[in-house]
């Protein structure tokens, strides 16, 4: 497999919401908006990038028995520090994604990939396919928040143009299942043709 | 790896002292600056809340319990001449918790006890209907902007027909916990500038939203929610 096809298998083939159905709780929790549903998934993607990096370079000196807990320890600390590091200096996106940030950790497309991809390749294809399952997260995650946001407030990104007039289903969990599954077949007839 | 006892204690313990060790190493660069971003934030969400002024502010908080909750009034004044600019109450909603979590407010208060500005601190409330609250000009703000506090009835009109505050289209719950927290602020504001007979006023107004509010963590004696349903 080539360097670019480990990244936009993530996007496309590998799609973590759409194909891999992984993270699903995140994907309803954030995404009542488009705005929250990107900062989720770049938040994701740089944590799962430096994770599957980490969990590549000291996959053998980890006993196969604990190498799950051994994972969440390396998630967990990232997952920290990256919460302190935004704090500190980037206060403006910590304020905005300040509560999902904790949620990274349970994110079972990290410690997914950390199990079924870093764990068994070099530490620069991990580091690929971190990046490339992190941007179809993202992407993922940013279309199902701009279509909710769209159908439930009537605004994208933000800015309003009928925000009275739409109804509120979209915006709270029971549209985001129905916008996610109708999204996944979307997703899947195109992807398959 | 093959998995004996001694690796797996011997590995599990290495990672966990590593992680333990940079956690702390990051906590250490960044917890100064963590506080000073904080202190910051809060010392502009203070003179946001009041006119501008020239000059450099001087901060005198006031801390207080209001029916055990914890709510700062800050008399905010010009450090030249001393003139009070106004009072910045850091305030929430006490007995109406909002939709999702309790609503934390800034109100800004005019020595003469104007409603100056109101800014929301923190909210979870539903996106499109209760954090509508953190909209400028919504219909919540509209009922309390500019008006004298003395002079308003802090209920949503649906509860109060006195009350000319609306509550946000279909976020009646998050509403009434928005005019809660500004009336708590009110009450601070009174027990802060000293008006006590006007502070025992405000658990006996007619919306009940701070019911009898007392400087003590005693739990309030009698409960003066008057909700419709």
């Amino acid at each position: 497999m080539s360097k670019l096809q480990l990244i936009t298998k993530g996007i496309i083939k590998e799609n973590p919401t759409f194909v891999l159905i992984l993270g699903m709780c995140p994907t309803i929790g954030v995404t009542s908006s488009a705005i929250n549903g990107c900062g989720m998934g770049v938040a994701t993607m740089a944590v799962l990038i430096m994770s599957n990096i980490v969990i590549s370079l000291i996959k053998n000196f980890i006993p196969d028995k604990v190498r799950i807990p051994a994972f969440i320890v390396v998630i967990a600390s990232f997952v920290t520090m990256i919460e302190m590091l935004m704090q500190a200096y980037v206060p403006a996106l910590y304020e905005s994604l300040g509560v999902f940030i904790p949620l990274i950790v349970v994110n079972c497309i990290i410690l997914g990939r950390a199990e079924a991809f870093a764990s068994k390749n070099t530490p620069l294809d991990s580091a690929l396919d971190g990046i490339g399952i992190g941007l179809g997260f993202t992407a993922s995650l940013t279309v199902i928040g701009a279509v909710r946001e769209v159908l439930g407030s009537g605004s994208i990104f933000g800015i309003e143009f009928a925000s009275d007039v739409m109804p509120l289903l979209f915006i709270l969990a029971p549209g985001g299942f129905i916008v996610l599954g109708y999204l996944m077949v979307l997703f899947n007839k195109i992807a398959k043709r | 790896m093959k998995s004996t006892l001694k690796n797996m204690v011997l590995v599990l313990f290495t990672i966990t002292a590593v992680s333990a060790f940079l956690v702390g190493v990051v906590n250490n660069i960044t917890k100064d600056t963590i506080k000073k971003t904080n202190d910051d934030a809060k010392l502009l969400a203070l003179t946001e809340v009041l006119p501008a002024f020239e000059g450099e502010p001087l901060f005198e908080p006031d801390t207080m319990k209001i029916e055990g909750a914890q709510i700062v009034a800050t008399r905010v004044s010009n450090k030249a001449d001393g003139e009070t600019v106004g009072y910045a109450v850091e305030t929430h909603s006490l007995t109406k918790t909002g939709y999702a979590d309790k609503i934390y407010l800034m109100v800004g208060f005019l020595a003469d006890g104007t409603i100056n500005e109101i800014k929301v601190l923190s909210q979870k409330e539903t996106p499109g209907l209760g954090a509508n609250m953190v909209k400028p000009g919504n219909s919540l703000e509209k009922g309390l902007k500019g008006y004298k506090a003395s002079e308003v009835v802090f209920a949503v009109s649906k509860d109060d027909k006195r009350s000319g505050i609306d509550a946000l289209s279909g976020a009646t719950i998050s509403s009434r916990a928005y005019v809660d927290a500004v009336a708590a602020a009110y009450a601070a504001f009174l027990w802060t500038t000293g008006q006590r007979e006007q502070f025992e006023a405000v658990g006996d107004m007619p919306g009940g939203a701070v019911s009898g509010a007392t400087k003590t963590t005693e739990p309030a004696a009698q409960e003066g929610d008057v909700d419709n349903e």
